[in-house]
């Protein structure tokens, strides 16, 4: 698979209040009507319904280009890759068998197939865009359902392997960069508000991953007994007090703090523009500071766009597809340091 | 007090019971401690031993009927048993939801804070007659909620859309896209 160039339509940070939301996700999923669901399909048939799949999606007409990609013929750099990019989730791409992903030009969509459903439906937008993401997801379903059968009961909704997926099958989820209650330790009380209302926080990849850093998923976890609308409506009521939360800890930060934190900020971007080697985790620790220097105004010759997209680039897949080769961890965090200046600049 | 039925001489404190999947006793060998340790126990075992079959045994004389029916179905679908769900969190095909719903239930109640009827979209396939009934039951559970936090103009929309699908669906769910 080739390195593209740029990073998705929904990292340019154009979006809505993108300074503090990264990204706005719907997830659908979907089974069809007689057959088993994943572990139970028999390799054969597991062959045969993700060629059915895969037709049905070329069929469905999506509004962009596609491109379908076999994960199981594909070398795990390349599996690590789409991880990277939120094109696909992690069991997705540590998973075995026969599975695929389909993935627009924009990289706004994804369609896992043969995922823990048989298709897992992904729409991807920069900042607070819920309707959007709605609107678009809801379209694919139709067009999709135009070829595919699903299986659907009246009383449960649409039937997927896992009962907690039951029902609308959605998992709408807000990405967050909250640094400013994580520096004033506002964050545990913030969450304890968010698992009042049924929300979940979990960790940058989704779901099994653990909320690291300064980035937060929040995910609805009902996904029966309301409809789709009412989710979004929540995350519609909720998210933006998160946001308003967030904001004015900057303020204070800047009124009362402000040199404590022009000194974290400047440091990082020390670091970043002189390092000779850093971790991955040493990187996004220090670029989280700096998106929030961007955002404050304190580093006027950055843009956000660029920011997250070194978040992405910088990834070990990422870092290994420029370079061409395979590399170590050591290697790969001279690589990072070499990459990172190339867009921040050395000092 | 029992004898060894290997050596026949010393007590038997080594009490070995095989258990066929049907949970009946298939057989009882008693043994002493040094006959048991020479004794070939290993051939007369299954290969793999599943936890879930020994909680099985343990707790099923004491279930009730129902559940005692549950840990006997399986799908003839798809093959799947109620404890092979219970250990991966996983259904093998949509039939399962029907052939354990006593004991998807339960986790449906807990996951979805009780909620026990789907309320959001319909596929075109389902027909027009589901789409109206699940649209009547999310408004009708809109209108309640309406209601009950006192925003009565909401309330007013909630009641007219109500209405105009309750005329849809006494009048045989025509709608525009069956035309």
């Amino acid at each position: 698979m080739r390195l593209e160039r740029d990073t998705g339509e929904w990292l340019k940070g154009s979006g809505p209040e993108s300074d503090i939301v990264i990204s706005s996700r719907i997830r659908l999923a979907r089974n069809l009507q007689g057959y088993a669901f994943r572990t139970k399909l028999a390799p054969a048939a597991r062959i045969a319904l993700e060629q059915k799949l895969h037709e049905a999606i070329d069929a469905a007409g999506l509004p962009e280009k596609v491109r379908y990609s076999r994960l199981d013929e594909f070398p795990e750099v390349d599996r690590q890759y789409l991880l990277e990019r939120h094109l696909i989730s992690r069991e997705h791409a540590g998973g075995e068998g026969a599975r695929g992903v389909a993935v627009t030009a924009s990289e706004n969509i994804s369609i896992m197939t043969l995922e823990e459903d048989h298709l897992r439906l992904q729409v991807l937008r920069s900042g607070l865009d819920l309707d959007a993401c709605w609107t678009e997801i809801d379209r694919l379903d139709d067009r999709l359902e135009e070829h595919l059968t699903y299986a659907f009961d009246p009383e449960l909704g649409y039937l997927t392997a896992c009962p907690t997926n039951v029902g609308t099958g959605i998992r709408v989820s807000v990405m967050l960069h909250l640094p400013g209650l994580v520096l004033t330790q506002h964050i545990e009380r913030m969450f304890r508000s968010i698992v009042r209302i049924s929300l979940v926080v979990r960790g940058l990849y989704g779901e099994g991953t653990q909320a690291s850093g300064d980035f937060f998923q929040v995910s609805n976890q009902v996904t029966l007994g309301q409809t789709e609308r009412q989710i979004i409506d929540e995350f519609k009521q909720f998210v933006p007090r998160i946001i308003d939360y967030e904001r004015k800890v900057r303020e204070k930060l800047l009124t009362s703090d402000r040199e404590r934190i022009e000194d974290r900020v400047s440091r990082a971007c020390g670091t970043l523009r002189s390092a000779r080697t850093i971790s991955s985790a040493e990187a996004m620790e220090k670029l989280s500071l700096v998106r929030l220097g961007v955002n404050m105004g304190l580093i006027p010759d950055l843009e956000i766009g660029a920011v997250n997209s070194i978040f992405i680039n910088a990834q070990p897949a990422h870092i290994i597809k420029r370079a061409g080769r395979a590399m170590d961890a050591e290697e790969r965090d001279v690589a990072r340091a070499r990459y990172i200046q190339e867009e921040m600049g050395s000092n | 007090m029992v004898y060894c039925q290997i050596c026949k001489k010393n007590i038997a404190t080594v009490h070995y019971t095989e258990i066929d999947a049907d949970y009946t006793v298939k057989k009882e060998t008693h043994m002493c401690e040094s006959c048991a340790q020479t004794h070939d126990l290993e051939a007369a075992q299954p290969k793999t031993i599943s936890p879930f079959k020994v909680i099985e045994s343990l707790i099923k004389p004491n279930l009730p009927k129902h559940l005692k029916i549950l840990l006997e179905t399986r799908c003839e679908q798809c093959g799947m048993t109620y404890p092979e769900f219970r250990a991966a969190g996983r259904l093998g095909c949509p039939h399962d939801y029907h052939v354990f719903k006593e004991g998807i239930q339960n986790v449906l109640e807990q996951v979805h804070g009780g909620a026990r009827r789907h309320l959001g979209k319909v596929p075109r396939r389902a027909g027009d007659a589901i789409r109206l009934e699940t649209r009547r039951a999310a408004l009708r559970g809109e209108l309640e909620q309406a209601i009950a936090v006192e925003d009565y103009e909401r309330a007013a929309e909630l009641r007219d859309a109500l209405r105009s699908i309750e005329e849809e669906i006494q009048g045989g769910g025509t709608s525009a896209d069956e035309a």
